[in-house]
């Protein structure tokens, strides 16, 4: 006994030194850069290697001599602010984040806004829509990095040809004579929108300049909500329609389930992946249209940006070294090989109208989509939603007084989102 | 209710009795908690005893000690060291000294700060940059942190106690060495402290480590929740950028406020946890028990083997396990996939799409999980039963049945009572199978979004607890709904614990 | 009192058995309110209601003998039903982890695919698993970190035990009393304020295995029923003994109590190594999404995170067929004990 407890407590020993060699090794010595920070950048899912390619040719062509010596995690996008702010004191010092959560961020006081030239460079580089989701009542906060924060259809040649996706009747109908799936995540707020968009409602949040949602504008209740949350219902309640209740749907990964989706409505950022699936039989297309009470209205995405956001320091050095660094991760250069690499969409002006831009299968089939420019929304707006299209799920099929109540639900809960 | 001696009660119809039983039964919970509150008053009124005759004692302490002792009341240790008990007064006289500084260093500031949580915000100051001379930009100007003024004034309050404690130790122990003295005894020597830590005072010793890891990991952190419940510590105030303040009951009152959706989804999530825990226990309990009875039965070959197969799904760690079979019953998972080609069904069986259907599925996989648990459980417990207790019942002819109904099943339901309770609590903050199997869904409208978060048919407190931090880091609910939670299970397992015959048996050992 | 109910209920001698069980445990119940009852009148009791089973069933006993032939064809065919069945719930128990195990060796794609049997085999995703993935630094910190557990917890619960099982000293019953309400406080709430204490000290994101270690161990104290329970087994006499012979409390639990419990000691062990294993919540709290400091739950969740399930489910698989392969070998070598402590366990509570 003595002995295995004295060979266990050796190997604790070895061990605990272990983790420590494994780190060392990989960190370049920023030979005599003048600024040197060893700081924390947060990207999205699978641009890591990348980014870090840029931060080191940053480093060696700034005029500045600055130098970082980056750690680049991937995380997921829509985790990010939540873990900013719940680990304030350990927050990263450049995070990528949609932009919907801006308001959130400057609320409390997250993010730090580029500030003096920079901000006219900026201005000069970038379309005015993603100037206009990086800032918060004209004032600028954050770095524009992709301008294609929205979703269309991707399809599977085998269970439907192109004449098949225009309407979401066809795709359901083609779905279930060949036993497949329609997969739409409309129990997440960001795609149920949709319907209700496409209707011609609308919720719209003012906010101040602290990020303080003041008042909104919501007509979801009104005749235009109804018709909305009658397609919705339509889609939500039909047999094709994949409904994993307890999981989020819309992953291009149900392509490959066990009963797998004929057709999926995702963005950008799955369309390797779909490639990888699906490789020649992938179709890629507008969203289609809906018809309820004889009226046809075409689906419309929101289209917004992913930005880039810079903790607050108070150190002035390192707040406008870090400030270059943004600016030069979603500079013109950079943009364009994320775009060679992962299709993601510039958010530069000349880039935008680069002829390999506008010919992508994707980013062409999701600037077809009628598009609705993304506002800020409050973070609890999105369950809102979400729990109205539980409440149009749950509802009679067809019965306009139970889509009626979610709708007076859902408007009666949103002055609680004030403030 | 008057109570029949047994003559009494023999004389009584079958029916009568069954009645008397059961008025006994129900007779015993008020007067339990009778007794439990009269327990309770008294530990009050002893206390309040105790603590007058401190107070009294060190009165007497300060007026009948010597010079030394009047001395140490103020710099500690100093009647050990009179007495020539270097160790002992060296400890006190450290203390003390570190308690100072530290008070003076952080102790005072995190305590004048711990009323109102922190009064500065964070802001904002400009100072010309570096790389663009000429120019200025804002930087950061760190204000008040409330998550830190909680903690540090909550520690800061602790080591006072701890002082005072040891304070009161110091003034006791200058008492006794002067007492000693007195009567021209010896004193204990520094070496026969340190002895005395490796015999008599082992357990002090030994005792020292693992209960100061679980104040500091346990007790600290949970105190530290109780508080929160009291401010309002939610995304919109994380403490760092955007203070938080006590607010009193408030949080308390959102909840248990009558008709409010949090009040309504509290009372539907709390009944299907104790229903999802009793029947998971029980579930679990009898078919365990069944299957250990069927292995260890007579005539059933390689026993080691079933065993085995049976151990190795608790060898794989259930994040991998359950996250798979989740996906496996998936709507367009391979189990309908399966059925689909097999043409057993025509339309997908939405596993978690129902409501009833997923919270059968949920206590089926549980049972899947729990059975390897309690068949070992079971297995261990069934060779303790003596043999010729089953001897005789054959001889009797009993049949399987009732062999198992007479003799295997009070058996193993009185031995392991305290099991079947520490497995009902478990159960009730069992978050890995609900969580990995469904999430808590399906989700519904039913209930609204409470706190940020959408609860499902599935959702266990637990479940709804952990969803309410995640997704809307809302502590201070998240914080009551702990507080209830905690006070669910406590007085639920108190009275179990209490009128559990097993509990007494601790000291018939020793 | 059996024959009273006899003469009342005689032509259903099914269900009376079923329902004197039901009524005894009532009385049970309530009996232990109003008297101690102790395992010895427990014991005599089940003496007794045997006892009183064989004068009722002298009848049946009579009938059965006359059958005793068909009793032993029946025991056969009964227990051949019993390995069918045992057979059935092994494949159902075994199922989803050889399902894991062929996935984990698909070649042809990735991701998630609507079959369970390749169609083409190969190590592949072993190999990526070790390569193109950080898995070999969480399993080691994983596995380090259970060893740090398997030692330290055990010495923290030792300890424990030892002292509120041989000692009996003030406010030993106030802090029995005091752990057993803690843990039943919900554990995870407590998570925020965990990761400020170790932030504090440096011990989260990349050194977050370090931080893991300390506060899984910081709290192993409150596990100590196991434990205890089987040093209460442990006769007085041998200690007085020894302190006749002028040994101190030391010598008594270091040469006598803990080499009388070895099976307990390696059930310590064993729990501490493989709970590490298994945390997911707490770990990828710690980390702060720094792929450096997670365990290997945190990592293989990771890899099938919101895009990347394309690309790494198979992966996955690998994984986890790597995490349970050594603890299964480990648990089927220390089986014996695990039972041992499971069984003291509920015994004890």
């Amino acid at each position: 006994m003595r002995k295995v407890i004295a060979a266990l407590l050796g190997a604790v020993l070895i061990g605990s030194s272990m983790p420590g060699l494994v780190a060392c090794g990989g960190d370049e010595e920023g030979a005599n850069a003048k600024y040197k920070y060893s700081i924390k950048v947060w990207v999205g899912e699978n641009t890591k290697e990348l980014t870090q390619k840029l931060i080191t040719d940053f480093n060696k062509t700034n005029p500045y001599s600055i130098w970082f010596n980056a750690r680049v995690e991937e995380v997921t996008e829509s985790k990010v602010t939540g873990d900013i702010l719940k680990k304030p004191n350990d927050a990263p010092e450049i995070y990528c984040f949609g932009q919907d959560q801006l308001a959130r961020l400057v609320s409390n006081k997250a993010i730090a806004e580029p500030y003096g030239t920079t901000v006219d460079e900026l201005k000069a580089v970038h379309t005015a829509s993603s100037i206009d989701a990086a800032s918060l009542n004209g004032k600028l906060y954050a770095y524009p990095l992709t301008e294609d924060n929205g979703y269309f259809l991707y399809y599977d040649k085998r269970v439907m040809d192109a004449t098949q996706v225009e309407t979401v009747e066809d795709i359901m109908a083609a779905c279930r004579a060949k036993n497949r799936y329609f997969s739409f995540n409309l129990k997440g707020g960001w795609y149920a929108a949709s319907f209700f968009y496409a209707a011609g409602a609308k919720s719209e949040w003012d906010v101040d300049i602290n990020g303080h949602f003041q008042d909104y504008t919501d007509n979801f209740e009104t005749e235009y909500g109804m018709l909305g949350a009658k397609g919705l219902q339509k889609v939500i309640k039909d047999s094709s329609y994949l409904d994993l209740d307890t999981k989020e749907t819309g992953k291009v990964t149900d392509f490959s389930e066990g009963t797998p989706a004929g057709a999926v409505v995702s963005g950008i950022w799955d369309y390797k992946a779909a490639k990888k699936i699906l490789g020649d039989n992938l179709g890629i297309a507008p969203l289609p249209s809906f018809t309820v009470d004889g009226q046809t209205k075409k689906l419309a995405s929101f289209l917004g940006c992913k930005l880039l956001g810079v903790s607050q320091y108070s150190d002035v050095a390192k707040s406008s070294a870090l400030e270059f660094l943004a600016q030069y991760l979603t500079s013109e250069e950079s943009q364009w090989k994320r775009f060679e690499e992962f299709g993601w969409r510039p958010s530069v002006e000349t880039l935008q109208s680069e002829e390999d831009v506008k010919n992508h299968p994707a980013l062409s089939a999701l600037l077809e989509t009628a598009t609705v420019a993304q506002g800020q929304y409050p973070t609890d707006w999105w369950t809102k939603v979400q729990t109205l299209a539980l409440g149009i799920k749950e509802a009679e099929t067809g019965s306009e007084v139970g889509l009626q109540a979610a709708l007076n639900q859902y408007k009666s809960e949103l002055n609680g989102l004030k403030g | 209710m008057t109570y029949l001696d047994s003559l009494a009660y023999l004389k009584l119809s079958r029916w009568q009795k069954f009645i008397y039983k059961l008025q006994c039964f129900f007779v015993a919970i008020p007067r339990w908690f009778a007794t439990k509150f009269k327990k309770l008053g008294r530990a009050f009124k002893n206390f309040g005893i105790k603590v007058a005759n401190n107070f009294v004692d060190i009165w007497q302490t300060f007026k009948n000690g010597s010079w030394s002792t009047k001395v140490s009341f103020l710099v500690m240790g100093f009647g050990c060291f009179y007495h020539k008990q270097w160790l002992r007064g060296a400890v006190f006289l450290l203390l003390e000294t570190v308690f100072i500084l530290y008070m003076v260093l952080a102790g005072a500031y995190w305590l004048s700060l711990f009323g109102t949580l922190g009064t500065v915000e964070q802001g904002i100051k400009y100072e010309e940059n570096p790389f663009r001379p000429g120019e200025l930009r804002p930087v950061k100007v760190e204000g008040h942190d409330s998550f830190k003024i909680l903690l540090y004034g909550l520690l800061t309050l602790f080591f006072i106690i701890a002082l005072i404690y040891t304070w009161r130790l110091n003034v006791k122990q200058s008492r006794i060495c002067d007492d000693i003295t007195r009567s021209g005894k010896k004193i204990k020597s520094s070496k026969d402290d340190l002895k005395s830590l490796l015999d008599n005072d082992f357990h002090k010793t030994l005792l020292s480590l693992p209960v100061a890891g679980i104040v500091m990991f346990t007790v600290l952190p949970i105190i530290f929740m109780v508080l929160v419940a009291f401010t309002n510590y939610d995304s919109a105030h994380n403490g760092h950028s955007n203070l938080f303040t006590w607010v009193g009951f408030n949080n308390f009152n959102s909840v248990l406020t009558f008709g409010s959706g949090m009040q309504v989804a509290f009372g539907e999530i709390l009944s299907w946890t104790l229903i999802w825990a009793f029947f998971a226990t029980f579930s679990c309990y009898f078919l365990g028990m069944l299957v250990a009875i069927m292995i260890n039965k007579k005539g059933i070959k390689i026993k080691k083997f079933w065993r085995t197969i049976f151990v190795m799904t608790i060898a794989v760690p259930q994040f991998i396990s359950l996250l798979y079979i989740s996906n496996l019953f998936a709507t367009n998972g391979i189990v309908n996939a399966g059925l689909m080609k097999l043409g057993w069904i025509s339309k997908p069986i939405k596993f978690w799409g129902d409501g009833t259907l997923a919270k059968i599925m949920v206590l089926v996989i549980n049972v899947w999980v729990g059975i390897p648990y309690l068949m070992l459980i079971t297995t261990g417990i069934l060779m303790n039963i003596p043999a010729d207790l089953y001897e005789s019942a054959r001889i009797d002819g009993a049949n399987a049945f009732q062999q198992f109904a007479k003799i295997t099943l009070p058996y193993m339901l009185f031995v392991t009572g305290p099991y079947l309770l520490t497995s009902f609590v478990g159960n009730i903050n069992n978050f890995n199978v609900i969580y990995l199997l469904t999430r808590g869904g399906p989700f519904n409208a039913s209930w609204g979004d409470v706190g940020g978060y959408v609860a499902g048919d599935t959702t266990i407190l637990i479940t709804w607890l952990f969803g309410i931090t995640t997704n809307n880091s809302n502590y201070k609910m998240a914080s009551v709904i702990g507080i209830m939670i905690f006070i669910v299970v406590s007085v639920l397992s108190l009275v179990v614990f209490t009128i559990m015959p097993a509990n007494k048996r601790e000291d018939d050992f020793s | 009192m059996m024959e009273n109910t006899e003469l009342e209920f005689s032509q259903e001698a099914e269900n009376v058995v079923e329902f004197d069980l039901d009524m005894d445990s009532h009385r049970n119940e309530y009996e232990n309110i109003e008297f101690d009852d102790s395992d010895v009148e427990q014991y005599i009791k089940l003496q007794e209601e045997s006892q009183i089973q064989h004068v009722r069933s002298v009848k049946e006993q009579a009938a059965e003998k006359k059958t005793h032939m068909s009793q032993k064809k029946k025991n056969t065919i009964i227990n051949s039903i019993i390995h069918v069945l045992l057979v059935i719930m092994a494949v159902v128990w075994l199922l989803p982890f050889v399902f894991i195990l062929f996935e984990s060796f698909r070649v042809e794609s990735t991701g998630p695919a609507g079959y369970i049997i390749p169609h083409k085999w190969g190590f592949d995703n072993y190999v990526r698993l070790f390569k193109e993935t950080e898995f070999a630094r969480w399993f080691l910190s994983t596995f380090l970190i259970g060893i740090f557990c398997a030692v330290v917890q055990t010495l923290f619960i030792l300890a424990m035990s030892y002292a509120l099982s041989r000692n009996r000293f003030k406010g030993r019953k106030f802090l029995m009393n005091l752990m057993l309400v803690l843990g039943m406080f919900p554990g995870f709430l407590t998570l925020i304020l965990m990761y400020t204490l170790l932030e504090g000290w440096g011990l989260t994101g990349k050194n977050a295995p370090y931080g893991l270690a300390i506060l899984y161990v910081a709290s192993a104290g409150m596990g100590y029923y196991v434990c205890k329970g089987f040093f209460d087994t442990i006769s007085h006499s041998l200690d007085e003994a020894a302190m006749v012979d002028g040994a101190t409390k030391f010598q008594i639990f270091y040469k006598i109590i803990i080499p009388m419990s070895k099976p307990i000691i390696i059930y310590t062990i064993l729990m501490g190594f493989m709970a590490p294993w298994g945390d997911f919540i707490t770990a990828s709290f710690m980390s702060n999404n720094d792929t450096r400091g997670f365990n290997v739950a945190t990592g293989l969740q990771w890899l099938i995170g919101e895009t990347r399930a394309g690309e790494y489910y198979t992966t996955f698989c690998a994984g986890g067929v790597v995490v349970a392969l050594p603890i299964t070998l480990l648990f089927m070598f220390l089986q014996k004990y695990y039972v041992a402590g499971v069984t003291g366990g509920a015994v004890k509570g």
